[in-house]
């Protein structure tokens, strides 16, 4: 609705804008050679006129009233006698047609070539949500067959097993749910990422020590065995941003560093202000990036927002999802490996105002 | 314990409900279940529960209905289990007066814990309606002394603004349960104030500058994401 209103204006804005041009340019002339060769050129800049308005609305409306502006004002204002309606002229009717004509053809045309580009990018669309759906469906088997698998050992064969076994399975049933929720987590939040030409994401200035305090707490409950610290500056970053979805982003940060950096101890996030953006750094002393994780996932962010085109899994889709999130909020996203070893994830945001 | 406290479980999923059951059972409350709304209605009139864990997404009636309508004459604790993760959904539960908000999926030792707090808010809320009101707000090295209007962090006096100090009081006199920012608002900006939480989130960050070690990890005051803050529970 609103969406409709804000178009119906533009419309309107680009049709007086363009008329307004047009008349005061024949104006502007006529005025330099004394209405002696009028006759000449206003009508061709009115039909020019008429074939921009519309080319650049939607629908026929504005064209067609741009066409009936331009046969009253050539009428009224550059055609004998001047300043005053003759619709006796010789070939007026003539005239008439041609503008109306021009007007229902381009807008025809342009109608035709905006529906075109909408299907393309509706198929786009819809090639990508099957691509997704794909790659989640057969992710998701793994894990699954995993869990079915430990259950029905645990309650099938359970005399068979020792209690150490048993455990195993326990926690292969737990660690695979968990994975499933993390991408879970993920996937429903990616929904909240808007695509091309959807409205935007709602941003609402939000503190950034109270993300990743919300995040860092999170993680904890989650992965207790790691030590997370955290710091931030004295002055009070404020961005503006999706709350939920930056704290998702930062928690696919830190639970990188838990599930993927072999031999982390200690994650340590660090705010800062960087000039007009706020800088949030994410490091961990684990073994580091490998050289081809970074190819990978650029590769990744070139093919798609949120396809999870890896073969191994849960190393794409939470640094692919992470740095949408991230884009979407007009910051940047680099990862490294850092001096003292050990990844080092940085985040720029802008801040406010 | 000695009678068992009375739990209503209001979910449709018979694998959600069998679970959170049987948990509950084993950790000896009284368990009752109820698959849609207008049973739980009843339930909750006939039976009197003493707490309530509620799931949103039912057949017949929203859960936020049910919310609303169970506030129309009764305080007992209700605690939300839902999918719905949007913020949207978490404020209008705490708008219409549910005590707790846990997002599937959950634990059932986070459950438990959390059907505790309640439980034990219900009861303070009862001895404290039946007598003065406390004197104090006492955690870890936070006291608030809440006649004499100073807030104290061990023996050091914490100097907070009027504003802080309204909105830290209010938030301890409704300790272990989230406040949404517009409830916030009206209560210390009154019925008129504007929908815009900056000053809300600036004041926080200076209370949580004067109050905590580390405002990132704050231990006194925490932040429900897009919902609003809650004030840990005093000893």
């Amino acid at each position: 609705m609103k969406q409709n209103v804000q178009k119906t204006i533009k419309n309107i804005i680009m049709t007086i804008g363009i008329l307004s041009a047009a008349t005061g340019f024949c104006l502007l002339l006529d005025h330099m050679d004394d209405m002696q060769h009028s006759d000449a050129y206003v009508s061709m800049v009115f039909i020019l006129a008429v074939f921009l308005v519309s080319r650049v609305t939607d629908g026929y409306f504005y064209g067609l009233a741009a066409s009936v502006y331009g046969v009253l004002t050539v009428n009224y204002f550059f055609s004998f006698p001047y300043f005053e309606f003759n619709f006796s002229l010789p070939g007026y009717p003539i005239a008439i047609i041609m503008l109306v004509s021009v007007s229902m053809l381009t807008s025809m045309l342009t109608t035709r070539m905006k529906r075109q580009e909408q299907a393309r990018a509706e198929a786009e669309k819809e090639k990508l949500r099957g691509d997704l759906l794909r790659s989640i469906s057969h992710d998701f088997r793994t894990p699954l067959t995993a869990i079915i698998g430990a259950n029905d050992m645990l309650s099938k064969n359970s005399a068979h097993l020792d209690e150490a076994q048993k455990a195993e399975l326990h926690q292969s049933i737990e660690d695979e749910a968990q994975w499933l929720r993390r991408i879970v987590e993920n996937l429903l939040l990616v929904t909240r990422i808007p695509e091309h030409g959807e409205a935007k994401i709602i941003k609402s200035p939000e503190s950034v020590e109270e993300i990743i305090a919300s995040s860092v707490e999170k993680f904890r409950t989650r992965f207790p065995a790691l030590l997370a610290t955290v710091t931030v500056p004295d002055e009070v970053l404020v961005c503006p941003m999706d709350a939920l979805l930056m704290e998702q982003a930062l928690l696919n940060l830190l639970q990188n560093a838990a599930l993927h950096a072999t031999g982390a101890t200690h994650v340590h996030v660090e705010a800062s202000q960087e000039q007009k953006f706020a800088k949030i750094v994410v490091q961990d002393d684990g073994c580091g990036i490998r050289q081809d994780l970074p190819a990978r996932f650029w590769r990744i962010r070139e093919g798609g927002r949120g396809v999870v085109s890896d073969s191994s899994r849960a190393s794409g889709i939470g640094l692919s999802v992470c740095d949408a999130i991230i884009t979407a909020h007009g910051g940047s996203l680099s990862i490294t490996n850092c001096a003292g070893g050990g990844a080092c994830a940085t985040i720029l945001l802008p801040l406010e105002g | 314990m000695d009678y068992a406290p009375g739990i209503l479980v209001v979910e449709d999923e018979p694998g959600i409900s069998g679970f959170i059951s049987a948990a509950l059972a084993a950790n000896g409350y009284d368990v009752e279940k109820a698959t849609n709304g207008k049973e739980a209605l009843m339930l909750i009139a006939s039976h009197c529960p003493d707490a309530v864990v509620l799931d949103l997404g039912l057949p017949d009636i929203d859960g936020q209905k049910i919310i609303a309508s169970v506030r129309e004459w009764s305080a007992v604790p209700i605690l939300v289990v839902s999918a719905r993760t949007h913020e949207r959904d978490k404020i209008t539960a705490f708008e219409q007066g549910a005590d707790d908000y846990i997002t599937k999926p959950f634990s059932t030792g986070e459950l438990l814990a959390r059907i505790k707090t309640a439980l034990r808010h219900a009861r303070t809320r009862e001895v404290t309606q039946n007598s003065a009101p406390k004197p104090r707000y006492r955690l870890r090295l936070l006291t608030i002394d809440y006649d004499k209007h100073r807030v104290f962090l061990g023996s050091d006096d914490v100097h907070l603004t009027q504003m802080e100090y309204r909105i830290v009081d209010l938030l301890s006199r409704n300790a272990g349960r989230v406040m949404t920012y517009d409830a916030i608002m009206r209560e210390i900006w009154g019925p008129n104030a504007t929908q815009d939480y900056q000053v809300l989130r600036v004041n926080m960050a200076n209370i949580r500058r004067k109050l905590e070690k580390n405002p990132a990890a704050p231990e006194y005051i925490k932040t429900e994401i897009g919902v609003g803050y809650w004030m840990a529970e005093d000893e």
